[in-house]
């Protein structure tokens, strides 16, 4: 971002301010995370003389790691983490965009009952009982699709691309239709070219989204077994957690130290930390979308 | 096709009326049929006799206060306490609480498969965390298909529970009622304490208690800090007092509480020690809550004025509970209120860092009456079945409740030998190749009474078992423990807020003293009376 002509050349302390500044800010940012890698690389001991956070380890260790990754109850997690992240994605992005597309279109029939319909989940949650009734009652218990299907289209996203697609000038369906395009050509060859950074920034929601969700499948799986990573990893983080009337033995099998719960929130960053840079250019493009009209 | 900003905002504007009315109007409703769950008026099915398991010998016994059995060592010759196979080879499902992460599936599981061989079944189990218990019960009470097992309490009481187990579970009295309960004989040797806390629903037994210690709330202490600042065991409120300011140094503190504890299960041993009632006392048949007592007001003024004195961690009001133990291993702090289980944890922690004991009550005048705990984790009830199938299901949980010294006891505790654990002269080790090694938290199901033994750290385990004989024997029961009141079940949580609030304000300075009273006004006629009223009927049918 260069500098406006008539904005004179800043005076060197102002230079040095804005650079302590930003120093400033960087600091306060990544110090603690800092403090988490550290943390989730030091020993048992040392955290615990040290108070329970480590700002630099005096000898690092990977127990920690070990102990989270070894035994492959993790490892399946993020497995089934990624999969269920891949193909929810994949499926809420092709629904999405068609729907999307559809109700962008004016003078599609039924398309203000359909939006309403939408906008109708958006404004009334159903709560979390009818939820898992309606799951349960479609046979989706215990199945990864209770994981999917039940959030595939998220309104705020649909509504989203809606924005961005009828902010499509016409005159470019109109050229394709005289070319002899149909509705599904357009979108491929036309709609979908341009709408690449809203599609990144959605594909983004729903990704993190799927990626993050650990409740519904508490809720919804029975078998621990097919939890997602998340769900595992709450487990470790939320051990030690005090227990009214616990017996002496069963206390002793609870509390896992600070490293390891650091640990595992390195672990569940690092896909998160992968992805972003790859996507960012379309993110910070897209997050506008749909907030500035015209 | 578009959206005007009109239409928008009507959609809103509805939704925000919706919203707002529909659970006025749900309200209105009378929220389904009720089960008479009240125990007043009822025949009552009589307490399943306790019947001692003939085990192996401990080296300090139990006593008939609740003091544990200790086992410096783990014996050498175990007894086989199921002779027969339980199950009959068919699924059997259950729902339980987890605190750990998730355990391996059966496939990967060598422990559970040979559990499963012992038990004759097919076990499937649901493990809820901790954190999702309260929601995830609630789906599966609100649904149909309920699981055969099922563990409920854990700290949580669900909405409406009593109604839920009256109308959806199985009604057990005459399986487990008087003599009956001698076909289970591992169900037989659990406490009586332990059936009682569980209660009675409409006269009628329902559940299998998950036993646990009558111990509650106490304070962990470094001993080595307080022989070091001159403080007796058997010590005065004011040698208490002075003992903590001794400690209070530098970056160092006498005690110290977490955010979830200082107006609430934190003032349990002060309270205890002021000799103040254990929730309620019961006079002429009228339940009287500890709340409004001059002995409770003592005890909270005396933690304010600790905490005025800065013996107190400074942080106090915002530490978490793990982080605060953590200062305690440290020695940051010495003396922290913590669940009697933590001693199983703060012993090998610390090591040989310092003397990890459990303090005895400080004399403040009168003879403290330490608070007992309700004496059980939970409790486990069935859906309704066919009597066979219920009987199956007790001998599968007569199984799992076989008691320390036993091989049902070691399998389902410590896994198969050789591959999960090694035995020496030194007891067991378990072989932890990381993750979590262990199968479902059985123990959850059912369970023996508890013991006292710490592998490797006897020491510590006699002074468990020496601070139980003292405590224990002056310790006071909760009266309202194992009777039901449906005011507690609805508003209890957010009554008993009300004076965890209060109490943590006044503690902390930011309110004055005076303001208890008010506060155990608004309790008393937001719902506190009605409760006591409740108890008081459910009393006087008990026949206690």
């Amino acid at each position: 971002m260069t500098r406006p002509a008539w904005q004179p050349k800043p005076t060197p302390p102002v230079q040095a301010l804005k650079a302590i500044t930003l120093i400033v800010i960087v600091i306060v940012v990544l110090a603690p995370l800092l403090v988490v890698i550290s943390t989730s690389l030091a020993g048992t001991e040392e955290v615990i003389a040290k108070g329970g956070w480590v700002v630099w380890p005096d000898h690092i260790t990977f127990a920690a790691y070990r102990q989270v990754l070894s035994g492959g109850v993790v490892t399946r997690a993020t497995v089934v983490s990624v999969l269920v992240t891949v193909v929810g994605t994949a499926l809420s992005l092709l629904c999405t965009v068609t729907l999307a597309y559809a109700l962008a279109r004016p003078g599609v029939f039924g398309g203000r009952a359909v939006l309403l319909l939408v906008l109708f989940t958006f404004l009334f949650p159903p709560g979390i009982i009818p939820g898992y009734l309606v799951v349960q009652n479609i046979g989706l218990l215990n199945s990864y699709w209770a994981l999917i299907l039940p959030v595939l289209v998220n309104a705020f996203n649909l509504v989203v691309m809606r924005g961005f697609f009828q902010g499509i000038p016409s005159e470019l369906y109109e050229a394709a239709r005289i070319d002899g395009a149909g509705d599904i050509r357009i979108l491929v060859r036309i709609v979908l070219p341009l709408s690449k950074a809203v599609v990144a920034v959605v594909g983004l929601f729903y990704a993190v989204s799927y990626w993050n969700s650990f409740f519904n499948a508490i809720l919804y799986l029975n078998d621990s077994a097919k939890w997602p990573v998340q769900a595992v990893l709450q487990q470790y983080v939320t051990q030690g957690a005090q227990l009214a009337d616990a017996s002496v033995a069963e206390q002793a099998t609870r509390n896992a130290p600070h490293s390891i719960q650091m640990a595992v929130v390195v672990l569940a960053l690092i896909p998160i930390v992968c992805v972003y840079p790859f996507i960012q250019r379309h993110f910070v493009k897209g997050v506008m979308t749909g907030a500035i009209k015209g | 096709m578009s959206m005007d900003r009109r239409s928008l905002l009507k959609l809103t504007g509805l939704a925000a009326l919706v919203g707002t009315a529909g659970p006025a109007l749900v309200a209105c409703g009378d929220g389904g049929a009720k089960t008479d769950v009240a125990n007043a008026g009822k025949t009552l099915a009589p307490w399943p006799t306790h019947v001692d398991f003939a085990g192996p010998k401990p080296d300090m016994p139990a006593t008939d206060k609740g003091v544990q059995n200790l086992f410096t060592t783990y014996p050498t010759q175990l007894t086989q306490s199921v002779k027969e196979t339980p199950g009959d080879n068919t699924d059997v499902t259950a729902i339980i609480i987890t605190y750990e992460p998730p355990p391996k599936d059966l496939a990967g599981s060598p422990i559970w498969q040979a559990i499963n061989k012992a038990l004759g079944i097919n076990l499937k189990v649901t493990v809820v965390p901790d954190a999702e218990f309260a929601t995830k019960m609630a789906t599966i009470m609100a649904s149909n298909d309920l699981p055969d097992i099922i563990m409920l309490g854990a700290g949580y009481v669900l909405p409406r529970e009593a109604d839920f187990v009256a109308s959806k579970c199985a009604d057990l009295s005459d399986l487990i009622s008087g003599d009956n309960i001698k076909a289970y004989p591992n169900l037989a040797n659990i406490p009586t304490y332990a059936w009682q806390a569980v209660g009675r629903i409409g006269g009628r037994l329902y559940g299998l208690p998950i036993e646990r210690p009558v111990a509650g709330n106490s304070l962990l202490v470094n001993r080595t800090l307080l022989q070091g600042a001159g403080a007796p065991k058997d010590w005065t409120k004011d040698q208490f007092a002075a003992a903590l300011k001794t400690l209070t140094q530098g970056k160092k503190w006498g005690t110290g509480s977490a955010r979830e504890a200082l107006g609430g299960s934190h003032q349990i041993y002060h309270a205890g020690s002021f000799a103040a009632p254990n929730n309620w006392k019961v006079e002429n048949g009228v339940f009287v809550s500890t709340y409004g007592t001059d002995e409770y007001k003592a005890a909270l003024e005396f933690t304010s004025k600790l905490w005025s004195e800065k013996v107190y961690y400074p942080d106090s009001s915002s530490t978490s509970q793990v982080d605060l133990e953590t200062l305690y291993y440290n020695g940051t702090v010495a003396s922290i209120t913590d669940g009697f289980g933590t001693y199983a944890t703060a012993a090998p922690t610390v090591k040989d860092g310092f003397v990890v004991d459990f303090a005895l009550p400080f004399n403040a005048g009168k003879t403290p009456t330490p608070w007992q705990g309700t004496g059980i984790f939970g409790y486990t009830v069935f859906k309704k079945a066919p009597v066979d199938r219920l009987k199956m299901l007790l001998r599968v949980c007569n199984y799992l409740a076989a008691p320390f010294g036993t091989t049902e006891y070691e399998l389902k505790t410590f896994g198969i030998e050789g591959t999960d654990f090694t035995r020496d002269a030194n007891g067991i080790t378990l072989k932890t190749s990381g993750g979590n090694p262990l199968p479902p938290p059985f123990r959850y199901i059912a369970n023996g009474p508890s013991i006292i033994n710490l592998p490797g750290q006897n020491d510590a385990a006699r002074r468990l078992y020496d601070w139980e004989a003292a405590v224990l024997p002056m310790s006071i029961r909760d009266p309202s423990n194992g009777l039901r009141s449906a005011t507690q079940t609805e508003n209890g949580a957010k009554l008993n807020q009300l004076l965890t609030d209060a109490a943590t304000a006044i503690t902390t300075g930011r309110q004055p003293l005076s303001s208890w009273d008010a506060a155990v006004k608004s309790w008393k006629s937001g719902g506190g009376d009605k409760i006591a009223a409740e108890f008081a009927e459910e009393l006087k049918s008990s026949g206690s």
